[in-house]
């Protein structure tokens, strides 16, 4: 077993296995660095902590930039559902994920994969689409049609859901702290 | 979140009825102006709970003032300001307890047995200290607002420190935003012809020149900035003091200002291990040189066209 670990051929073919032929999953590794946010908590906490008379502003604050991240998080998703894992000169699955995503079938990017003139750009539709879904809007004009992008929708409604009761309640218990 | 918030308010009404709140860690000479007169006879403990009354500067929740007419004298244990679940009379006098039962009731059982946690934590602080002074905080964060600024605390840096937050705010959103959006949209923006898995940020790698029309040129030497700023914030996390909303016995605001306490205080709630987490340069990982002859290349820049 040490001997196996200690050739180095193996360690280096583990880093090329993990950089090289898993490279998408690798780069996923960098959502680690959105743990920072935790830093944005604390100081959006003090600031509530310092100025507790103007708790609703405080807390529009904090619940403006909560819901921007969320929604701008669950619309890079979902364009890299549709972008990032299709592709039009790919295998044939990339191919239909492609063909069938919400990219090409509202017309944003063509049929070679590069943005259309005047079309709304791929991040305000996917940022769209976030917001409408959760605020359970929900206009259908941007509508997940691959399995990846119909689990991330899943996954964004009931998330959705559950902020808009946490907004209510600090909202609720906003006034009645005041 | 909530709670903080709220006592923070209880203790801006507490600082609007004037009275000062003192550190009684520091204060040798606390202010004898909220002393009520009658209330020095006959308590056991009375000087214990004049002192923790000035130095909490009153009542921290809100309960109207200690020397209204209910209240009766020598009642060590009697009719706590006004509070309506401990309704003795005040010629009941209640047996001498040898030891002090941790039975919080009262408001001032629940102070004496803060100032008496308090002094014996001095004491051996005193103790273990002997001989050498403590390490203390470079940076001491200011009061929370409202609070009437107290000359037994020291406040150095805080206006530096405020700045930084702001920086560290901005450099959070920065963040936030940057990542997922350069991990999703950095292959829609490749120029044709290339690689769809230049997605390496290697910058220290040798001998390899990102082109300027390689996608988030910027954003990557930015990027670097803001590691560093990360970087630092932790290092000031270990030397700056912090304020700790204690609610043992009762809800108290408690300033840690030895090094000691304070990287105990950071390591252990958790904030360190994100903050680490956070710093580790995992968008370096797909720099690393293979050994395979194929895999040479640091970093595939888009071709010019």
């Amino acid at each position: 077993m040490l001997h196996f670990f200690s050739r180095s051929e193996t360690l280096f073919a583990v880093v090329q296995g993990l950089s090289a032929g898993n490279i998408k999953l690798m780069r996923l590794f960098r959502m680690i660095k959105l743990v920072r946010l935790n830093r944005l908590k604390q100081l959006l906490a003090a600031i509530q902590t310092a100025f507790p008379k103007s708790v609703y502003i405080t807390a529009a604050a904090q619940l403006l930039t909560v819901f921007s991240l969320f929604a701008h998080i669950s619309a890079c998703l979902f364009f890299y559902m549709a972008y990032g894992m299709a592709d039009p000169d790919g295998t044939e699955y990339e191919k239909w994920l492609y063909f069938n995503g919400w990219v090409y079938e509202d017309g944003i990017l063509d049929e070679k994969g590069d943005l259309r003139p005047h079309a709304p750009g791929p991040w305000i539709s996917a940022f769209y689409w976030a917001v409408t879904t959760m605020s359970t809007i929900g206009y259908g004009d941007i509508s997940p049609g691959t399995a990846p992008e119909r689990v991330l929708g899943m996954f964004l409604m009931a998330g959705g859901c559950s902020f808009f009761a946490w907004v209510t309640g600090k909202l609720v218990s906003a006034q009645i702290q005041i | 979140m909530g709670h903080q918030a709220k006592s923070a308010m209880q203790a801006n009404r507490q600082a609007e009825r004037g009275e000062v709140e003192a550190e009684e860690r520091d204060g040798a000479t606390l202010p004898t102006a909220t002393r009520d007169p009658s209330a020095q006879e006959g308590i056991d403990d009375g000087d214990i709970l004049r002192e923790a009354q000035i130095a909490l500067g009153g009542h921290p929740f809100g309960v109207p003032e200690t020397d209204s007419p209910s209240r009766s004298v020598g009642a060590n244990s009697g009719p706590a300001n006004g509070d309506a679940h401990a309704p003795a009379p005040a010629s009941v006098r209640r047996p001498r307890r040898p030891k002090l039962v941790r039975r919080l009731s009262t408001y001032e059982e629940r102070v004496q047995i803060m100032v008496k946690r308090r002094r014996e934590r001095e004491e051996q602080e005193e103790e273990s200290n002997r001989g050498n002074t403590p390490a203390k905080a470079w940076f001491y964060p200011s009061l929370f607002w409202g609070l009437p600024p107290n000359v037994h605390t020291r406040q150095d840096g805080a206006k530096a420190l405020q700045a930084w937050d702001v920086i560290i705010a901005v450099a959070c959103l920065y963040q936030g935003f940057m990542v997922p959006f350069s991990l999703c949209f950095e292959k829609l923006y490749l120029t044709a012809g290339s690689d769809a898995n230049t997605s390496e940020q290697c910058l220290f790698a040798p001998n390899v020149a990102i082109h300027p029309d390689a996608p988030f040129f910027i954003s990557r030497y930015v990027d670097v900035v803001v590691d560093f700023l990360f970087i630092v914030d932790i290092g000031l996390n270990f030397v700056s003091a912090r304020w700790v909303l204690e609610v043992e016995p009762m809800e108290h605001w408690q300033l840690y200002d030895n090094i000691s306490d304070i990287s105990k205080l950071y390591v252990t709630d958790g904030s360190f291990a994100l903050d680490f987490l956070g710093s580790l340069p995992v968008q370096y990982l797909n720099c690393i040189p293979v050994g395979s002859r194929k895999m040479t290349r640091y970093i595939r820049t888009p071709h010019m066209h």
